[in-house]
């Protein structure tokens, strides 16, 4: 499967959210409004603008990009830079030194481990999951990402940090999860669909400049 | 509905909860439910061997229910808009498969973590007419609409429907039976003489 290239399209705006649906049913009399939530736990929604085209490959690229997408019926892995949160997890992409240049060795500086594992069996749609993090690495509310087998790749959001590696996520897992799976923390990656294929990519203007706006929507 | 599921709807004002659809086909059942996802539900009376059922997410709608109480059998129709290939190719090519097929729709209680607190409580039964498909919108932007009507179990052309309580529609059915005979006098139109005629 295809990923958003992230870094040929920086965007200066970026909102990920979880669409929910409700219903408000009227105000009664004693207890004020109530809402009820029928979405089983939400849809990732990744909405970015402010993707400014002004390279001869940007504009190349994005024009490749809508052909695959096939006005929104092709599914694409869209991620986030989370190693800008959880600063220990390895960057997505190689970092060299501030001048553009790698060590002698070829090599780039990395992160620590990137990933952490399941430490006891997931159902489908848990959202009480058991990590087990890298060593001197602290608990918090990281945006995670998990490879199924079937549904692909994932995100997540821990919204509740408990003891002895217990977290509790946004969405309901899509897939049961095993022990041993990898829980990415530098990604976000989730697979998406084009949701507005007819705007998203604007005209160009004096033959070189354009932006992009797409707004992603979670696909199964 | 199930005395469980209501008392967890009173107590918690219901504030998750999910619709499912159950529709036996003649090639297999049908399984979906308003969420994005799969949904795995244990066997139960009426999925009797239970499964996936398969979320179609949040554009679905299922329109309000009522029981028959002594009304017209009423006939609804859920609507799909923006469906994908496989529910038009199941609407469009194998619509023989869901004319006729048992409609089962019920509703699953969650807890502030999503998780399931009850079993799926089975609301309403009815039986599936031929789906269809209309297209709407101009430009660009082009909404395809699966649509299924469904009927109550009353629903059937062939017999008349027992409408309202009166001596007319009760003779019709029974013609000697005279149980409805003094229905006229409970309404508000009816003027009670007092005192009564000898």
């Amino acid at each position: 499967m295809d990923y958003w290239p992230r870094s040929l399209f920086p965007a200066s705006e970026v909102r990920w959210f979880l669409a929910h649906r409700t219903i408000q049913g009227g105000i009664p009399v004693e207890l004020g409004p109530r809402t009820s939530g029928t979405s089983g736990g939400g849809l990732w929604v990744c909405e970015m603008s402010g993707i400014w085209l002004r390279k001869r490959e940007q504009i190349m690229a994005a024009r490749a990009l809508d052909a695959i997408m096939d006005g929104g019926l092709t599914s694409m892995v869209v991620g986030s830079c989370e190693s800008r949160f959880a600063r220990w997890a390895a960057p997505t992409e190689p970092v060299p030194h501030s001048d553009g240049s790698p060590f002698s060795d070829e090599s780039f500086y990395a992160g620590a481990s990137a990933t952490g594992t399941v430490t006891a069996d997931a159902a489908l749609r848990a959202t009480t999951l058991y990590i087990d993090l890298p060593e001197g690495v602290s608990p918090d509310v990281y945006v995670i990402s998990i490879n199924h087998p079937i549904k692909g790749q994932r995100r997540y959001q821990i919204a509740r940090v408990g003891d002895a590696g217990e977290v509790t996520i946004r969405p309901p897992l899509r897939e049961a999860a095993t022990i041993g799976t990898e829980v990415d923390f530098s990604t976000g990656a989730c697979v998406m669909k084009l949701a507005n294929a007819v705007d998203f990519f604007a005209a160009i203007q004096m033959g070189r400049f354009s932006n992009l706006s797409p707004t992603f929507v979670e696909a199964f | 509905m199930l005395p469980e599921q209501a008392a967890i709807m009173s107590a918690t004002g219901a504030p998750r909860f999910s619709v499912f659809i159950l529709l036996v086909a003649a090639s297999g059942p049908i399984r979906a439910w308003l969420g994005p996802g799969d949904y795995e539900l244990p066997a139960d009376d009426i999925d009797t061997t239970g499964g996936t059922y398969l979320g179609i997410g949040m554009v679905g709608d299922v329109p309000a229910l009522r029981q028959l109480v002594g009304g017209v059998a009423e006939r609804i129709e859920f609507s799909l808009n923006g469906a994908d290939e496989t529910t038009f190719a199941l609407a469009d090519a194998d619509a023989d498969d869901v004319r006729n097929a048992q409609v089962q729709v019920g509703v699953v209680f969650f807890d502030e973590d999503w998780q399931a607190v009850a079993p799926v409580a089975w609301l309403w039964e009815g039986v599936a007419d031929t789906p269809a498909i209309d297209r709407s919108g101009a430009g660009g932007q082009i909404t395809r609409r699966v649509t299924l009507s469904v009927g109550s179990a009353f629903t059937d052309r062939t017999r008349p429907q027992l409408a309202f309580y009166t001596p007319p529609d009760q003779k019709r059915r029974s013609p000697t039976d005279t149980f409805c005979d003094r229905v006229p006098a409970y309404t508000v139109d009816s003027t009670i003489q007092f005192p009564g005629p000898d």
